[in-house]
C-alpha cells in the first residue's frame, strides 16, 4: 500500500452505506495489511491522527485484535500490544469526556479497544509464562482500576508524555507500569464516578466488556481458571462498589431525564455481572461471588420507579433483570431477598412468622395498573413470567406448607397465598392477547399437583385431601372461561393476520389439558371428570336463548374438551361410572352431538368461522370417538351418534365449498370418528346398521362425489369390521354382504374402465381408490382376536370350508377385474395400481391356514396373475411389488412348492430380466438378492434344491462381491454369510451348502477380499460378517484360500502373514474385525483413526 | 438413573414448557403408579405448513438412556412408519441422534422435534431406513407423495 491517505480512502469506501465499489475485493487488500507485519504501526497512525474520522479510528483498533488473535506476536510484540492499547484508550477516553455530545462517535473505537485489553487481561493472566511477557507486568489484576488511575494521569496532563500518542515514549511507558497493577481505594473510585457522567459511564462500560468476553471465552469451553480467581480479588470488587455507588446515589439524586441515560449503562453492566457469577460459581475454580447488596439496591430502585419520574423504566429494567435471574438460576439470589421479592410480587409472605411490609406491594399494584390501564401487554407478559418463574422456585415449598406436617405453619397463611395465586392466575383480562398471569399459571399448578402426589402418605395432614379438592377444583373454574372458543374467537377477531397469537391460545388449551390431566390424580372422576360431564350434559342446550347461544356451545365446547382428555384412556365398555354419570346427565350426548351438528353446518364466512368450526367438529368428533366403548352398551346412544355422524359426512359430501381444505379437514374427522365406533361396536352395528351404512358407502363410491379417497377406504373398512361380525346366520349370509360390497365396487371399476379412453385417464385415481377400497375391506374381514365373536369361533371349520369352495365366485370375479385392469396399458403402467392389485391378492397369504378369508387365493392363481402380468408393467417400478407378493406366497406354500415350480417362477422373474433390467438397477438388484436371502431363511431347501442356485444365483452373486453400492453390498455379503451359517439348515441342507462353498471357496475368499479391499470403510463391517463365517465354518479351507488369493490383491506379503496368522486365532470371533481393519489400513495405507 | 440425568431432563421439560414451537408437544410418561417417568416421552411432531407432511401431528415415543446428555435419547415414530429414514420398527434415523455423528449433549429436546419435523420433509437419501419409502421418493415421486399425503390423513390433528 503506498500510503497512509490510500488506506483511510479505503477504510472510508468499505463502511460508507451503499458503496458502489467492490466490497470483498477491499477487504481482502485491508486484511492482508491488518495481518501483515505493518499492522501495527498502521493502526498506531490510524488511531493518532485526530483528523481521521470515526471509521477509520475503529479500523486501527479492530487492526490490533486482528494482531491479537493472529496469535503470532512474540513477547515483546504482545507487551506492544498492550501498551498500545492501553495509550490509546486514555486519549479517546480524555477526548470522549471533555465533549462527550461531540465526541460520541469515538464510542466505537473506545469499545473496541476496550474489548482488546479484555482479552489481553485473559492472556495474561492466563499465560503460563507471564514473566517474558515484561519484565514489570507479570499479571493484571484490575481493569478497572488501571483505567480509572490512567484517566486521572491523562487528565491531570494530557500534553505531558509526548501527548499521549508515542507508545514507545519511556515517560509514557512508566505511566503506564504504575497503573497496570496500582490500587485505587473506595473514595478514589467515589471521585472518579463523581466526576462526570461520562466517566462514570466509560467505566461501567469497560466491566462489562471485560466480563462479557470473559463469559464467552468461557462458555466456548476455554479452560481458564486464574482469571477467575482474578476477578473474584480484584475486578469483582471494584465493579461491586461501581455498580453500587450508581444504584444508590445516581439512580436516587440525578434527575429523571440523566436517570434514564446511565440507567441502561448500569443494567447492562448489572446483567452482564450477574451472567457471569452465575456460569462461574459452578465452575470448580470459580469462587463464591455475593451479589446480595446489587439484588437489594435493584429492589430499592424498582420499587422508587414511578410513572410520573421515569415511566416505570426502571421498573423495567429491573424486572428484567430478575426475570433473567429467576428463569436461570434463581439460587444466585439469597433467601432473605427472595422473600422480599415474594412481598412485592404478591403482598403476603408464605412464612407465617415473617415481619410483612405490605407497603411494597401497593408498588407492585401500581406498576401493574399503568400496564394494564395503557395496555403495555407485552410489558405485562414480562411481568407475568418473571414472577411465574419466581413462583416456581418455591413451588415445593409451597406444596409442603399446604398439605404436609413437615413445617410447623400456619394454615391461614398458606390458605391465603394460595387465594393470592388463585386470584392472579384469574386475572381479568382475555389470556394471551391481553393478559399472561393464566398462561404461565398453568405449569406453576401442574407442578403443585404432580408435587402433591408424590407426597408420602405419612407426612399428609389429615385434611389434606379436602384442602387439595377445594384448591384444585377453583384452580379448573378458573381455566374453563379462559379456554373457552369465545377468547379464541376475540383474538382472532382482533388480528386476522396475526396467526401466532392464535398458535398461543391452541398451546395454551394444550397446557390446561396436560394440567387437567394431573389434577385428575387428585380429583379423580368424583370431583373432576363427574363436574366437566355434568357441565355438558345437565341441561339440554338445545333449549339455550338464542342471545347466548354461541357462548353456550361454547362453554360445552370447552368442558367437553378437557372431559375427553380425561375419558380417553378408560376403558368404558366395562365401566358402570360412565353408565351411572351419563344417566344422571342425560343430556351429554346430544349435546356433544348439537355441538358437532352447530360446527358442521356453520357457515364459514371468514377466518373466525373457519378456525371455530374446525375446533368445534374437532372437540365433538374426538368425544364421540371417545365414547365409543360406552355406545357399545347403548343401543340408542349408539343409533344417534351414527345418525348424527353420517349426516355429517353427508354434508361433507354434497360440500361444494371452494375451501375444499377445510372440507376435506372437516370429512377426516367425521370418518375417523366413525371407523372408531365402527371398529368398536361392530357386533352392535351388525345388527340392524348394516343395510343403512352399505347405502351411504353405495352413493359415496359414485364417481360424481366429493369425498376424498381416504374416507372411501375407511368406509370401507368400517363396513368390512361389521360384516365380519354378521356371523350369527352362518358363512352364507355373512358372504352376501360381502359379495355385494364387492360387486358395487367392481360394478364401478367395470364401468370406469368401460368409459372412452380419454374419460379413463380422469377416473384413473378413481379406479385405484376403488381397488384400495378392496384392499382396505379385505384388511378389516381378517379375523381380529380382540372382537372374536364366539358364533365364528364354534364354526370356524365352516366357514373355512365355505370360502375355500367360494361358492359365489367372489375370488373368481375378483381375478377377472383384476385381469381386465392389468391387461389395461393406461393402468398397468401405473406402479400404485399394480401395488393394490398386489395387496389384495396377497392379503390373505400371512393369516394362519384355518382362518377363513375371502381373498385366499390358492397359489396357482397368484402365479398365473404375477406370471402374465409381469411382461406387461414397467419393470423398474412394479417389480418390487411382484417380489413383494412371491415372498408371501413362498413362504406361506413353501411346502407345496415343488423345485421345478421354484426355478420356473424364478426362472420367469428373475432370470429372464437380470441381465437387461435388474443388473441395472442397485434396488432392484438389492431385492433380489433379499428375496432369495429371505427364503434362505424361511424355507433353504427351495433354493438349496433349485436349478438356478447352481446355475445362476452361486455365479451372478459371486460377481456382486465387489460392488460399490453400499446396499448391494449389504444384501450380497448378506447372502452369503446366510448361506455358509444357516440355523434353519436341516442336515441334508447344511450338507448341499458346505458342498457349494467347498466347490467355490476359492473364488469366494478371492472376491469377498478384493470387494474387500476396494470397499470404503463404513462397509467393511458387511465383508467382516462374511469372513468370521467362513473363519469359523470353513477354518482349514479358508486359510488355504486366502493364502492363495491375497497376493493377487496387493503386494504386501507381511502384512497378508501377519494376517492371516492373526485371524485364524480369532476363530471367527468378534476380535477378527479388528484384524480385518488392521489388514484394510495397512493395504490401503490409510490412517487409523 | 444418574443425578446428572435427573437434573438435564428436569431442565428440559421446565425449558419445554416454557417454550416450544407450536404446534408441537413433548410430555413425560406416567408410570404404573401414577408417577412421572422422566426417561420416556411422548411427542408430537407436526408436519411443516406447506409441504405434503403438513396435515399430520405424527406421534413419537423418545426414551432417554441413565447415560443421558452423555448419550442420544432413542426416538421412534410408529412401527411402519413411511418415511426413507425411518426403519420399520420406528426408529428414526439422524445424525443428530447418533452418538457417533453428530450428537452433542447440549442439544436439546426442541432442537430435536424441530430436526425430525425438518427431516420429514427433507429426508436424506444417503441414509436409507426403510426399502419401500426411499425406493419411492429416489424413483417415483408421484407414489411417495401420495402414501405421504394419505399417512398425514391417518396422523391428522
Amino acid at each position: 500500500m503506498s500510503n497512509i491517505q490510500e488506506v483511510v480512502r479505503l477504510i472510508e469506501a468499505l463502511y460508507s452505506p451503499g458503496a458502489t465499489v467492490d466490497v470483498n475485493q477491499i477487504q481482502h487488500q485491508l486484511q492482508a495489511i491488518q495481518k501483515s507485519a505493518d499492522g501495527f504501526q498502521l493502526a498506531n497512525q490510524l488511531l493518532v491522527e485526530p483528523s481521521f474520522g470515526p471509521n477509520v479510528r475503529y479500523f486501527g483498533a479492530l487492526t490490533y485484535a486482528v494482531q491479537l488473535h493472529a496469535g503470532t506476536a512474540s513477547h515483546e510484540a504482545l507487551w506492544g500490544l498492550f501498551r498500545a492499547n492501553l495509550v490509546h484508550l486514555a486519549r479517546l477516553c480524555g477526548q470522549y469526556t471533555a465533549d462527550p455530545r461531540a465526541n460520541a462517535p469515538l464510542m466505537l473505537a473506545i469499545k473496541k479497544l476496550m474489548s482488546n485489553l479484555s482479552l489481553i487481561f485473559i492472556n495474561i493472566n492466563e499465560s503460563d509464562h507471564p514473566s517474558e511477557l515484561a519484565a514489570a507486568v507479570t499479571h493484571w489484576n484490575n481493569p478497572i482500576n488501571t483505567f480509572v488511575r490512567l484517566l486521572a494521569m491523562y487528565s491531570q496532563n494530557s500534553m505531558a508524555a509526548g501527548g499521549w500518542t508515542d507508545i514507545d515514549n519511556p515517560e509514557l511507558v512508566q505511566l503506564l507500569l504504575q497503573a497496570i497493577n496500582c490500587e485505587v481505594g473506595y473514595d478514589e473510585l467515589l471521585k472518579f464516578v463523581a466526576a462526570a457522567p461520562a466517566t462514570n459511564e466509560l467505566a461501567l462500560v469497560f466491566t462489562e466488556i471485560v466480563i462479557e468476553d470473559l463469559t464467552k471465552y468461557q462458555s466456548r469451553k476455554h479452560s481458564v481458571t486464574n482469571v477467575h480467581q482474578m476477578v473474584h480479588t480484584h475486578l469483582y470488587i471494584s465493579t461491586m462498589a461501581l455498580l453500587n455507588i450508581n444504584l444508590t446515589l445516581q439512580l436516587s439524586h440525578h434527575a429523571p431525564q440523566s436517570k434514564l441515560g446511565v440507567s441502561d449503562t448500569v443494567f447492562n453492566c448489572t446483567t452482564a455481572w450477574i451472567n457471569y457469577i452465575t456460569m462461574t460459581r459452578h465452575l470448580a475454580s470459580g469462587a463464591s461471588m455475593d451479589l446480595s447488596e446489587i439484588f437489594q439496591n435493584l429492589l430499592n430502585v424498582m420499587c422508587q420507579s414511578t410513572e410520573q419520574t421515569d415511566g416505570f423504566h426502571i421498573a423495567e429494567k429491573v424486572l428484567a433483570i430478575f426475570g433473567n435471574v429467576f428463569a436461570n438460576d434463581p439460587t444466585v439470589m439469597s433467601f432473605e431477598l427472595r422473600q422480599q421479592c415474594e412481598v412485592i410480587f404478591l403482598g403476603i409472605s408464605r412464612l407465617a412468622n415473617a415481619n410483612v411490609d405490605t407497603s411494597r406491594n401497593a408498588w407492585m399494584l401500581q406498576y401493574m395498573n399503568y400496564l394494564v390501564t395503557n395496555e403495555l401487554t407485552t410489558e405485562l407478559k414480562d411481568l407475568a413470567i418473571c414472577i411465574v418463574d419466581y413462583l416456581q422456585i418455591s413451588n415445593l415449598d409451597v406444596c409442603n406448607k399446604l398439605f404436609t406436617t413437615v413445617h410447623s405453619n400456619d394454615a391461614a397463611v398458606s390458605q391465603e397465598y394460595i387465594r393470592v395465586l388463585l386470584q392472579m392466575t384469574n386475572f381479568p383480562l382475555l389470556p394471551v392477547q391481553q393478559e399472561f398471569f393464566s398462561v404461565r399459571m398453568v405449569d406453576f399448578w401442574a407442578d403443585l399437583a404432580d408435587s402433591y402426589a408424590n407426597l408420602p402418605n405419612e407426612v399428609l395432614l389429615p385434611n389434606s385431601t379436602q384442602i387439595g379438592i377445594d384448591i384444585f377444583q377453583q384452580v379448573i373454574n378458573i381455566y374453563l372461561p379462559k379456554i373457552s372458543l369465545e377468547n379464541k374467537k376475540k383474538i382472532i377477531e382482533e388480528d386476522e393476520h396475526d396467526e401466532s397469537a392464535v398458535h398461543e391460545f391452541d398451546d395454551f388449551r394444550s397446557a390446561v389439558i396436560d394440567l387437567s390431566q394431573s389434577l385428575w390424580s387428585i380429583l379423580g372422576n368424583q370431583f373432576l371428570t363427574n363436574i366437566l360431564i355434568a357441565g355438558v350434559g345437565s341441561a339440554d342446550a338445545s333449549q339455550l336463548p338464542d342471545s347466548g347461544k354461541t357462548e353456550g356451545f361454547f362453554q360445552i365446547e370447552a368442558m367437553a374438551y378437557l372431559a375427553n382428555s380425561l375419558m380417553t384412556d378408560m376403558t368404558l365398555s366395562q365401566s358402570p361410572w360412565i353408565q351411572q354419570i351419563l344417566a344422571k346427565n342425560k343430556f351429554f350426548i346430544s349435546n356433544v352431538l348439537l355441538l358437532f351438528q352447530l360446527g358442521i353446518q356453520m357457515e364459514v364466512t371468514n377466518k373466525t368461522t373457519m378456525l371455530l368450526k374446525i375446533d368445534m367438529v374437532r372437540t365433538s368428533t374426538h368425544m364421540i370417538g371417545t365414547l365409543a366403548g360406552h355406545l357399545k352398551n347403548s343401543a340408542q346412544d349408539l343409533s344417534q351418534c351414527i345418525e348424527t355422524l353420517f349426516q355429517g359426512l353427508d354434508s361433507c359430501s354434497r360440500n361444494t365449498s371452494p375451501n375444499k381444505e377445510l372440507n376435506d379437514k372437516i370429512e377426516v374427522m367425521v370418518i375417523k370418528a366413525i371407523s372408531i365406533v365402527c371398529d368398536v361396536c361392530r357386533e352392535q352395528l351388525s345388527q340392524q346398521y348394516l343395510d343403512n351404512f352399505i347405502n351411504v358407502f353405495s352413493s359415496l363410491l359414485q364417481p360424481e362425489s366429493t369425498v376424498s379417497g381416504f374416507t372411501r377406504g375407511r368406509l370401507a373398512k368400517s363396513i368390512g369390521y361389521i360384516i365380519e361380525c354378521r356371523v350369527q346366520n352362518g358363512p352364507e349370509e355373512q358372504a352376501k354382504y360381502i359379495v355385494q360390497i364387492m360387486d358395487m365396487i367392481e360394478t364401478f371399476i367395470h364401468q370406469s374402465l368401460a368409459a372412452p379412453a380419454e374419460g379413463q385417464f380422469y377416473r384413473k385415481d378413481y379406479v385405484l381408490n376403488l381397488l384400495t377400497c378392496i384392499s382396505e375391506f379385505g384388511s378389516a374381514m381378517i379375523h381380529d382376536e380382540d372382537f372374536e365373536h364366539p358364533l365364528l369361533v364354534q364354526n370356524l371349520q365352516q366357514f373355512h370350508e365355505f370360502w375355500t369352495a367360494d361358492p359365489f365366485m367372489c375370488r373368481k370375479k375378483l381375478l377377472a377385474l383384476i385381469g381386465s385392469i392389468m391387461s389395461n396399458n393406461l393402468y398397468n403402467k401405473d406402479s400404485s395400481v399394480v401395488e393394490v392389485c398386489c395387496l389384495i391378492l396377497g392379503k390373505a397369504l400371512t393369516l394362519p391356514d384355518e382362518d377363513p378369508h375371502f381373498l385366499r387365493f390358492p397359489m396357482a392363481d397368484i402365479m398365473n396373475v404375477v406370471l402374465k402380468y409381469i411382461k406387461v408393467v414397467e419393470l423398474g417400478t412394479a417389480l418390487p411389488f411382484f417380489i413383494y407378493l412371491l415372498e408371501r406366497l413362498v413362504i406361506q406354500y413353501k411346502n407345496d412348492f415343488t423345485p421345478d415350480q421354484f426355478d420356473f417362477l424364478f426362472n420367469e422373474l428373475f432370470i429372464t430380466y437380470y441381465q437387461n433390467v435388474i443388473s441395472r438397477d442397485p434396488d432392484l438388484l438389492q431385492m433380489t438378492v433379499n428375496f432369495v436371502v429371505t427364503l434362505l431363511d424361511r424355507a433353504p431347501r427351495l433354493i438349496l434344491t433349485s436349478n438356478s442356485f447352481a446355475t445362476f444365483m452361486i455365479p451372478e452373486f459371486m460377481k456382486l462381491l465387489p460392488s460399490n453400492e453400499k446396499f448391494t453390498i449389504v444384501a450380497i455379503t448378506k447372502f452369503w454369510t446366510k448361506l455358509i451359517n444357516n440355523r434353519k439348515y436341516t442336515q441334508e441342507d447344511l450338507q448341499m451348502a458346505r458342498q457349494a462353498i467347498l466347490a467355490n471357496g476359492q473364488q469366494l475368499v478371492y472376491q469377498t477380499m478384493y470387494g474387500l479391499y476396494h470397499t470404503q470403510r463404513s462397509d467393511l463391517n458387511s465383508y467382516t460378517d462374511l469372513i468370521r463365517g467362513l473363519v469359523a465354518k470353513f477354518p482349514m479351507e479358508t486359510k488355504t484360500w486366502l493364502v492363495n488369493a491375497l497376493p493377487q490383491i496387493c503386494d504386501k506379503p507381511s502384512t497378508h502373514e501377519t494376517f492371516v496368522n492373526k485371524l485364524f486365532v480369532t476363530r471367527g470371533s468378534r476380535a477378527a474385525g479388528s484384524v480385518i481393519l488392521s489388514w484394510w489400513l495397512e493395504c490401503t495405507s490409510l490412517p487409523s483413526y | 438413573m444418574s443425578s446428572l440425568c435427573l437434573q438435564r431432563l428436569q431442565e428440559e421439560r421446565k425449558k419445554w414448557r416454557k417454550d416450544h414451537p407450536f404446534g408441537f408437544f413433548a410430555k413425560p410418561t406416567k408410570k404404573a403408579d401414577g408417577t412421572m417417568n422422566l426417561q420416556k416421552w411422548e411427542a408430537g411432531i407436526p408436519g411443516k405448513e406447506g409441504t405434503i407432511w403438513h396435515e399430520g401431528v405424527y406421534p413419537l415415543t423418545i426414551e432417554y438412556p441413565d447415560e443421558y446428555p452423555s448419550k442420544p435419547p432413542k426416538l421412534r415414530l410408529p412401527a411402519g412408519f413411511y418415511h426413507p429414514n425411518v426403519y420399520p420398527s420406528g426408529t428414526i434415523c439422524l445424525s443428530i441422534l447418533n452418538e457417533e455423528q453428530d450428537w452433542r449433549p447440549a442439544i436439546t429436546l426442541k432442537q430435536i422435534c424441530l430436526g425430525i419435523q425438518d427431516l420429514l420433509d427433507t429426508p436424506n437419501p444417503n441414509s436409507p431406513a426403510q426399502e419401500p419409502a426411499w425406493r419411492a421418493f429416489q424413483k417415483n415421486k408421484a407414489e411417495y407423495e401420495r402414501k405421504v399425503a394419505l399417512q398425514a390423513k391417518q396422523y391428522a390433528k
